[in-house]
């Protein structure tokens, strides 16, 4: 403390302003305040700090926070890309992220070409899904962390299309928009695809992965993605359209970065939507892998 | 018949509550709880627009995300929605809310920081510019108090987010935290403390 100001303040401005000195340091403080330019700053600092959390937040609609709220309740919603289950609530210890840590990656593609002409609407935005199933009752139906994305660039692995196709139906009857593979033909084309095998991923991911919107985006839905992307280091910004990363990381942490991209971005376009901006209101994200991932045939 | 029905199985005030509900926004939690209780969907939904403003604050600035915010709001109503005959009563309902909203948001933080190795952490945060001197009025400096809030410990974060935000008592802040007044009074004071040294630059000891 050698040095330091003895009179200084600045360790007593929080009991100061919650009137919580005796009347005897109350004086004592205000005087050095009165003279003290550097202390009376460190004070409106933390006045301004304080009048900062005191703003209200901005709050989204009440209808839709309601419907989406009701359509959980009633058992047929499903989060965006967020890992808490729905179960009965344990109000004064939630389950223990342990207990949602760890789950398996399961990596489920659809390639263009295995959809076949009946999707020539939606050839161009092929999706692919990666699921995290940490016990198995997500795939069963329940809600889930994952969103349809992209296409695989070099490893593409046709998925079951039945968790496809009922993907897309659980995500349509949550946000309230057709499916993304609809239309004629869509899903006799995704069962010509046959009964691919799933892959579990293992080890480490060293490969460039690129995520893009795949369809015209609201400016507003552009510059929050590239909030999102420019808010995690190793990313890199390419284009307006366009984020790439190198990642480094275990394979079971993949698609944690990937649902919140995803789910964020199509929670946002759908909540800005007026289904100007790709199928069924949706912005699209397709992930792409530019490298090599290890992968080995899982169940 | 009709009128034989209500004179046989309801009372006059009963029978006037069934003509004109009451406005269901003039009504007590109290009140809305027992009808909640009663599977009373739209009493749930007038609880959930009361308080929908303070749980969503609280998660926001505890979290930072609004995705992440609005995903813990939901959550945390779900499960009042599932947890409300299980309600004691013995606190504010908006205190109960509240721990549940803060029980959410300190695991998905933890989880967030086990997970998402990319995601921003405290420590990685760019350093603020020096020269904060001003009052923080515009939005730019607004973002700067949001930053060195989330590079504070949760444990002070929140109880500064509930005496600003909530503009709680410690005696309150006590009920949602479960803790001793003493120690939320000490985080409060610590917090502000380490907010201060986040929000300006060393510079040193005052003359």
């Amino acid at each position: 403390m050698s040095g330091r100001n003895p009179m200084h303040v600045v360790d007593r401005l929080s009991p100061y302003l919650e009137g919580e000195l005796d009347r005897a340091e109350h004086l004592q403080v205000e005087e050095h305040l009165d003279r003290c330019a550097r202390c009376h700053r460190e004070l409106r600092l933390l006045e301004s700090a304080g009048r900062f959390l005191e703003a209200p937040v901005e709050l989204s609609s009440e209808r839709e926070f309601l419907r989406r709220l009701d359509a959980r309740i009633d058992g047929t919603g499903a989060m965006n890309g967020f890992p808490i289950s729905p179960s009965r609530a344990e109000v004064r210890d939630p389950d223990p992220p342990d207990e949602r840590a760890a789950p398996t990656l399961r990596m489920k593609l659809v390639t263009p070409a295995r959809v076949a002409g009946g999707l020539a609407a939606a050839a161009a935005l092929t999706m692919a899904a990666i699921l995290v199933d940490p016990s198995g009752e997500r795939e069963a139906g329940g809600p889930s962390a994952s969103e349809p994305a992209g296409v695989p660039e070099r490893s593409g692995i046709a998925s079951p299309p039945s968790a496809i196709d009922s993907r897309a139906a659980q995500l349509a009857r949550h946000e309230g928009i057709a499916p993304v593979a609809d239309g004629p033909g869509a899903a006799s084309a995704i069962e010509s695809a046959g009964a691919p095998p799933a892959f579990e991923f293992s080890g480490r991911v060293e490969a460039p992965v690129r995520w893009y919107v795949a369809s015209p985006a609201p400016d507003a839905v552009r510059r929050r993605l590239l909030e999102l992307a420019r808010s995690r280091s190793g990313f890199h910004v390419t284009d307006q359209d366009e984020w790439s990363v190198t990642l480094s990381l275990p394979a079971s942490m993949l698609p944690s970065v990937h649902e919140q991209i995803v789910a964020m971005a199509n929670t946002r376009a759908v909540r800005g939507g007026s289904g100007s901006h790709g199928p069924g209101g949706r912005v699209l994200l397709q992930i792409r892998f530019d490298g090599d991932l290890q992968a080995s045939p899982g169940t | 018949m009709k009128a034989t029905i209500h004179s046989s199985f309801s009372t006059v005030a009963e029978r006037r509550t069934l003509r004109a509900p009451p406005p269901i926004a003039r009504e007590g939690d109290e009140e809305l709880l027992r009808r909640c209780r009663a599977s009373d969907r739209k009493a749930f939904h007038a609880l959930v627009v009361r308080h929908r403003s303070g749980v969503f604050a609280l998660a926001l600035r505890m979290v930072g995300r609004r995705e992440d915010a609005e995903d813990l709001t939901q959550e945390t109503f779900l499960r009042a929605f599932h947890s409300i005959a299980d309600f004691r009563g013995d606190c504010p309902l908006s205190s109960w809310m509240y721990r549940i909203c803060r029980n959410l948001c300190r695991n998905h933080l933890e989880w967030n920081a086990r997970r998402h190795p990319l995601a921003v952490m405290p420590d990685e945060l760019p350093s603020r510019r020096p020269g904060v001197m001003e009052l923080l009025v515009t939005h730019e400096q607004r973002q700067e108090v949001d930053e060195a809030l989330s590079r504070l410990p949760e444990d002070f974060r929140e109880v500064l987010i509930l005496r600003h935000t909530h503009q709680m008592s410690y005696e309150e802040m006590a009920e949602v935290l479960d803790m001793p007044v003493g120690t939320i009074r000490s985080r409060l004071h610590r917090g502000r403390d380490q907010l201060r040294t986040v929000l300006r630059p060393q510079e040193g000891d005052c003359p």
